[in-house]
């Protein structure tokens, strides 16, 4: 394994302490966890909290999306591991005379399972905490199925879109439902390139000979709708949004956000081609894009690869998406 | 009790030891390749906070062990392989059969309700299931350590043959079929390690 550590099993913790001295302006962590990170100046209570527990190796998500504007604390796991339910608590224990807290848990079953028992843990000490379950990548599970989804980087739009609406002050329902709304609007289809490397096994994530590149998969390497040999960027994109189309009705005249996000060792000139063909694509049919997010924000080390998001977006969520942030990594 | 779980939990950590980069490599194949490196974290966690409550009564020490390998361990595994180490704190010398009996009904409820997982699934109940369906059914189950041990083995073998519902592996094109379960694996030892030690 060729990467700069020190000790494999202290990577998570010398990477948020670094974190945390580069952006102290902006971000600390909590009096008592080190995996606990905080907004250097926190809301006001009377707004609803937004935190996310999650897996690290993924970086910068969520980290790095800790900022006026977006969330309230971001609980750090280990590498591809969801942080236990105690530790999520404790960050929602953190918010608990705020006037509402939601914990958002992109769909994965040691999130879930630990965000579960979280909020059944703030529920008893009569918090008034919800959990988000996030959900779009349309290659783990068939369209009527929603439900089953995993969660994959169309999940950015609500991150975004609830952190700015609760900055305002809306009610912790409204953001709820808003959430959901946004939810069912977003479609994100991947593509594997090739594996980055485990830091703890050191070895490949998953296999993928020089030729080849994977349709939906996971963000773990979880396989979705198959190898093809590699091709053109149009070719690959037209095959992408052509699922993604089968998968939603868009209509003439709907404005869409587009989210080209890279897996880690996609470089911004491939992300560029790529966008300039998802728009094509887009135009063909009459879709307006809005304020796309093009870049390397929920990475799963060094792999190449890339996904797709759309969220089918209205003149509300046009709004908070484009509204300021400080978060030291959500740059639009 | 306290000598036997004592020797359980060194035991299963010496084994888990020796599995784990096997452990890993298995989950190289159906999942994020590291379950063998997160029960060894756990065990070590275990081992170490164990031979430092060596007084505590023994539901005390087992509170605190699962509680701390769910926190150091995380993720799905974290959070599911603790409740049979808090469960086998209610351990009752005085009546060892039904706490055990027990023990197993009490994990088996709660790894279902968290987990969302049923019997089938390719996942560590199908494990603790025809362990307990067999400890039940066999009241004499204390002299019969040989039989628990086949049930181990064969329950383990079966897993093989499933496809995943649950975790990772379910996403996969073969959902996991024609590998064992690297949870079910590590819950087979560590399984094996408390008859060993505690009948």
């Amino acid at each position: 394994m060729k990467k700069i550590i020190n000790n494999k099993d202290q990577i998570v913790d010398d990477m948020l302490s670094g974190y945390v001295k580069a952006n102290s302006d902006r971000v600390k962590f909590s009096q008592n966890s080190k995996r606990i990170i905080l907004r250097s100046h926190p809301k006001s209570i009377d707004k609803t909290a937004i935190l996310i527990g999650n897996g690290s190796g993924h970086e910068p998500i969520a980290m790095g999306w800790v900022g006026k504007g977006l969330l309230d604390a971001n609980v750090v796991g280990d590498i591809f591991a969801a942080p236990s339910g105690d530790l999520i608590f404790e960050g929602i224990e953190i918010f608990k005379e705020n006037s509402g807290c939601i914990l958002l848990i992109s769909s994965h079953a040691g999130d879930v399972m630990n965000g579960e028992m979280a909020i059944e843990l703030a529920n008893e000490d009569n918090i008034n905490a919800d959990l988000l379950l996030m959900y779009d990548d349309i290659a783990s599970a068939p369209r009527g199925n929603e439900d089953q989804r995993r969660g994959g980087a169309g999940t950015t739009f609500i991150y975004k879109i609830l952190g700015a609406l609760s900055e305002v002050g809306e009610e912790k329902d409204t953001l709820l439902s808003l959430g959901k709304f946004v939810r069912d609007q977003t479609r994100t289809l991947s593509i594997a390139i090739d594996s980055g490397t485990s830091p703890i096994s050191g070895e490949k994530i998953f296999h993928l000979d020089d030729d080849e590149v994977f349709i939906g998969m996971g963000v773990h390497g979880e396989s979705g709708y198959g190898r093809q040999k590699i091709s053109s960027s149009k070719n690959i994109i037209k095959f992408m949004m052509d699922k993604i189309f089968d998968d939603f009705n868009y209509k003439r005249g709907d404005i869409v956000i587009p989210f080209i996000n890279g897996s880690g060792a996609t470089t911004l000139m491939e992300l560029l081609v790529i966008y300039n063909d998802v728009e094509e694509y887009l135009a063909q049919y009459k879709i307006k894009c809005f304020k796309p997010l093009v870049n390397e924000y929920i990475t799963t080390q060094e792999s190449a690869g890339f996904s797709i998001s759309l969220l089918n977006s209205n003149e509300q969520m046009r709004n908070l998406w484009a509204s300021p942030s400080s978060a030291p990594y959500f740059h639009l | 009790m306290h000598s036997a779980y004592k020797k359980w939990i060194l035991n299963s950590y010496d084994k888990i030891h020796s599995n784990y980069v096997d452990l890993d490599k298995l989950d190289q194949l159906v999942g994020d390749g590291d379950h063998g490196s997160t029960i060894l974290k756990g065990m070590k966690i275990a081992k170490d906070l164990f031979l430092n409550n060596l007084d505590s009564p023994i539901d005390e020490s087992m509170a605190i062990i699962s509680k701390q390998m769910r926190i150091e361990m995380g993720g799905a595994s974290g959070i599911l392989m603790s409740i049979f180490f808090a469960e086998s704190g209610k351990i009752d010398d005085t009546n060892l059969s039904l706490s055990i009996i027990d023990i197993f009904e009490k994990s088996i409820d709660k790894i279902t309700k968290r987990g969302k997982v049923k019997a089938g699934d390719k996942s560590i109940l199908d494990i603790y299931i025809p362990v307990y369906n067999f400890l039940k059914q066999n009241s004499d189950f204390q002299s019969k350590q040989g039989e628990i041990n086949k049930i181990l083995s064969q329950s383990l073998d079966n897993t093989k043959e499933m496809k995943a519902k649950v975790g990772r592996a379910k996403f996969l094109d073969n959902k996991g079929l024609g590998f064992i379960d690297p949870g079910a694996k590590s819950t087979e030892i560590i399984l094996r390690e408390y008859f060993e030690s505690v009948l």
